[in-house]
């Protein structure tokens, strides 16, 4: 028997131009899921340390419904016609809550969220901060920054550039024609590819796996000076520069090599088939 | 010094008389004996063999060829402080048929008989040529060279050979191959136009070649010089201080080499050396061509590779900051010595020696 409950709330009714919405409060429970779909504007979801779901915001001339189905926990646009308006709203979650964002063109801040996190947009940009589940976001022309997160980053951004700081946990990020810099990463499995774009990379390497992949632009790597790691190296038509001397072992036909870093253990992979490879030392913290 | 001049009569005299009255070219054989340390020959057209000689001269054995033979001369004394031998070719339009039909060379010949030694003095042109009208004759000799001489011939066409001279030779030719073995003392070879082939060489060696293919093999002195404007090089078995190899056009093949400066340099052609041991320097410059160094596992330089297309292929571990395609800085081994390889077009191959 499935249970259907359902919950209309009409956060900005005002006629006419869009108006300040009336705050709405939706008790949560353990397991929920919040699902943002269809809408396209601003959405900044925030953790807060109370087990309810807060929506604020401006809207346009259609309402914006939270609806209840089960553990899932929708907000959405009422258009009978399934068209999207444009909203500005605000939403304080429990930190433990998974949050699933589907935008169309839609920018996203999300801040303090502990549960998974989902956004697929296709234009838009998309912010998150301080994440403790796993992070997956997907947009087709929007920047994608992600700063804090200990629970994975997953990223895809066909356009846009991608930026990660200060993240832990497997790393998986995408990007078509951007630009992709990740900062004092904590991973022990990292893959990174853009097609033409650049690659920034600073962080610790473990004992994991770690690829970087360009087809036209450049990567930067920038690992400690403690570490140990059998590095691969592989470019059709560009060139390689390490702030230290690297040892060689077999170089042939110049486009493929590989060297130990120490004693090896994690395995490092860089494909550059047009640009340039830099290997730096990396400075405590960078 | 002296010069001593003497003829042999021939054996069977009457024969020959016969011979020559019924044939034209005188086949009899002179012999001249040549004192002093410092001994040359010239001859313009003939071919040469220098072999070991016993006595205190150089023992030159004349044979003429040709229907005008009988109008050469051998003229003997100092010439510019050496003793020598010179054979005098009465007109500058020669036919000597060992060079064959539709090749000629022309050569500026002074009035003394002498050419080709480096003396700025400009003589009458004389062109030699294979078939034609003109004055048919030429000279064979056969050269005894014995130990301790400073000999130097100069042939403007034929072929010479040297085999087992002991002291220093030089043979010069306009246009004609040249074979040396067995020689100690050092050998200095010049040829216009001809393939060389010097082996055993136990002394420093130079060879230049405008156009011919070189060979040597089982060469030990403290330098190798090898210039060809358009030919290959091969060598074996060659040890030296400095070893010295430029073609214009032609590859460089060298096997077993020892020696600490290596330059080898070839507008177009490939490159190959097997070195045995470690060097103080290594350039190898192609314009095209690929670039082949086998070398032994101790070997220690730093190395600079470029190749403006074609790849590097390493079979050393070399320590690198940086690293194109085409271009690679680093270190190999103990990073003592330099190794510069550069081919506008072709792979270079840097290899431990047996792999």
């Amino acid at each position: 028997m499935i249970l259907f409950e359902t919950l209309l709330v009409a956060i900005a009714v005002m006629p006419g131009p869009a108006a300040p919405a009336a705050d709405t409060l939706l008790d949560l429970r353990r397991g929920d899921r919040i699902v943002i779909e269809s809408l396209d504007g601003e959405v900044s979801i925030v953790a807060w340390n109370r087990d309810q779901l807060e929506v604020r915001g401006e809207a346009s001339d259609q309402e914006v419904l939270v609806r209840r189905v089960g553990s899932r926990v929708a907000v959405m646009h009422d258009d009978q016609k399934g068209r999207r308006r444009h909203v500005e709203i605000t939403l304080r979650v429990p930190s433990w809550v998974d949050v699933e964002v589907d935008g169309r063109s839609l920018d996203v801040r999300i801040d303090g969220v502990g549960g998974r996190i989902e956004v697929g947009n296709v234009r838009g940009d998309v912010w998150v901060q301080n994440a403790a589940g796993a992070v997956a976001v997907r947009t087709m022309s929007g920047t994608i920054d992600v700063v804090g997160a200990t629970g994975g980053v997953s990223a895809s951004s066909q356009s846009g550039d991608v930026t990660l700081r200060n993240v832990s946990g497997p790393l998986s990020v995408e990007s078509g024609s951007g630009d992709i810099g990740i900062v004092n990463a904590r991973s022990e499995s990292v893959r990174v590819e853009t097609l033409n774009g650049d690659i920034e990379f600073s962080g610790p390497i473990g004992t994991g796996d770690y690829g970087f992949f360009v087809h036209d632009g450049d990567a930067m790597i920038a690992i400690p000076a403690d570490t140990n790691a059998r590095i691969s190296v592989s470019t059709f038509d560009g060139e390689f520069h390490s702030d230290f001397p690297v040892l060689i072992e077999r170089f042939r036909g110049g486009r493929e090599f590989g060297f130990t870093v120490g004693t090896g253990g994690a395995r490092v992979q860089i494909q550059v088939f047009d640009g340039e490879i830099r290997l730096l030392r990396r400075r405590e913290g960078g | 010094m002296r010069t001593l001049r003497s003829v042999v009569v021939p054996p069977k005299v009457a024969a020959l008389a016969a011979a020559v009255l019924i044939a034209g070219p005188l086949s009899g054989q002179e012999v001249e004996r040549i004192s002093g340390r410092s001994v040359a020959v010239y001859n313009l057209a003939g071919q040469v063999q220098i072999v070991r000689g016993s006595g205190p001269d150089v023992v030159v054995r004349i044979t003429r060829g040709g229907s005008d033979a009988s109008e050469l001369r051998v003229e003997t004394g100092v010439v510019r402080d050496r003793s020598s031998l010179r054979i005098i070719f009465p007109s500058d339009e020669i036919v000597y048929p060992e060079l064959g039909r539709g090749s000629n060379t022309t050569v500026s010949v002074r009035g003394d008989g002498t050419f080709s030694d480096g003396d700025n003095e400009r003589g009458d042109r004389v062109r030699i040529q294979g078939r034609g009208n003109g004055f048919e004759a030429w000279a064979d000799l056969v050269i005894e060279v014995p130990e301790g001489k400073d000999f130097a011939l100069y042939v403007a066409v034929g072929e010479v050979e040297a085999t087992g001279i002991t002291g220093d030779l030089r043979i010069d030719t306009g246009s004609g191959g040249v074979t040396a073995t067995g020689i100690t003392g050092s050998l200095e070879i010049d040829t216009g136009s001809g393939s060389i082939m010097a082996r055993d060489i136990n002394e420093d060696l130079g060879v230049d070649t405008g156009s011919g293919r070189v060979e040597v093999s089982g060469v030990t002195g403290r330098r190798i010089e090898i210039d060809t404007g358009s030919g290959g090089v091969s060598g074996s078995r060659l040890e030296a201080d400095a070893l010295t190899v430029d073609t214009g056009s032609g590859s460089i093949e060298l096997e077993s080499v020892t020696a600490a400066d290596i330059s080898l340099d070839t507008g177009s052609g490939s490159i190959d050396i097997e070195l045995m041991s470690d060097v103080d320097r290594l350039e190898a410059d192609t314009g095209s061509g690929s670039i082949t160094v086998r070398a032994p596992a101790d070997l220690g330089a730093r190395i600079e590779i470029d190749t403006g297309s074609g790849g590097i292929d390493l079979g050393f571990p070399i320590e690198v900051r940086s690293v194109r395609r085409d271009h690679v800085v680093g270190t190999v081994g103990d990073g003592r010595g330099d190794i510069t390889i550069d081919t506008g077009s072709g792979t270079v191959r840097l290899i431990r020696s047996g792999s």
